[in-house]
């Protein structure tokens, strides 16, 4: 990691940041969408959502510290009889909907929150240094 | 000069725990990145040691190496930083700056008194 000015660290903080709140939003998301079985466009109803983290390297391949972070899909579908159910098959009888886990998507939740809380402590941290260096200045 | 010598001390000292924090903040921001190894800085044992056997000019001029320590346990994604141990390490790096920079602080008031303004002033 190169030493890039007095605000490299405050930049790793940030971007945490933004990928731990995307992370939160998503499972948010998919919170808010386990059970729906309403069909898009494509025939199948909402498709589970995931956030994949990796190291920003620099140019030469030395990580950087941040953090990027994109959101994938991850379509998996559970299926039940209901031919009641308006979103059933006609064919079939057969209700999709997506397979998510609220177990799962609240522990995300809280992960996620707890890594976005230790980031801004960091980042405050860092200013803090910084701030003190600079009362340097005033003596 | 003693004085010349001690400040150049402390601003190296000082440069190194800027780096020191710099890395910590990327080892937490990097906490959930999955195949991440955490980053360390080793200067402490080499700075002690040159300025024992050397003197404070070789101290100043101690590299300080990032690091990947090989000897930590992997999660199963293949991240190995320890949350407890990133924030307990910048916690006492924040301390010792801000202890570097009193010194600092100290020895600039007494310049300023050699050079015959008051204290503070």
């Amino acid at each position: 990691m190169p030493v890039n000015g007095l605000f490299g660290g405050v930049d790793a903080s940030r971007s945490a940041l933004g990928a731990e709140q995307l992370r939160m939003t998503v499972a948010a998301e998919n919170l808010a969408h386990a059970g729906d079985t309403a069909r898009l466009e494509n025939g199948l109803p909402y498709a589970r959502q995931r956030v994949l983290f990796s190291a920003v390297m620099d140019a030469q391949g030395d990580t950087t510290g941040q953090v990027s972070s994109q959101v994938v899909a991850s379509p998996r579908y559970l299926q039940r009889y209901d031919p009641d159910h308006p979103d059933a098959d006609a064919a079939t009888g057969m209700v999709t909907e997506p397979d998510i886990d609220p177990i799962l998507e609240l522990t995300d939740l809280l992960v996620a929150s707890k890594a976005y809380e230790s980031n801004a402590n960091a980042a405050r941290g860092l200013l803090r240094m910084h701030e003190n260096a600079l009362r340097l200045a005033e003596s | 000069m003693l004085i010349d010598d001690r400040l150049k001390l402390m601003a190296r000292l000082m440069d190194v725990s800027a780096l020191k924090a710099q890395v910590h903040a990327g080892n937490i921001a990097n906490q959930n990145t999955p195949g991440y190894r955490a980053k360390a800085v080793a200067f402490d044992q080499a700075f002690e040691q040159a300025l024992r056997d050397q003197g404070a000019d070789e101290a100043a001029d101690v590299d300080a190496l990032i690091y990947e320590p090989q000897n930590t346990p992997v999660h199963d994604d293949g991240n190995d930083v320890s949350l407890n141990q990133e924030i307990m390490e910048s916690a006492k790096n924040q301390t010792m700056y801000n202890a570097y920079l009193a010194m600092v602080k100290g020895k600039m008031r007494l310049l300023n008194i050699a050079a015959g303004q008051a204290p503070g002033g």
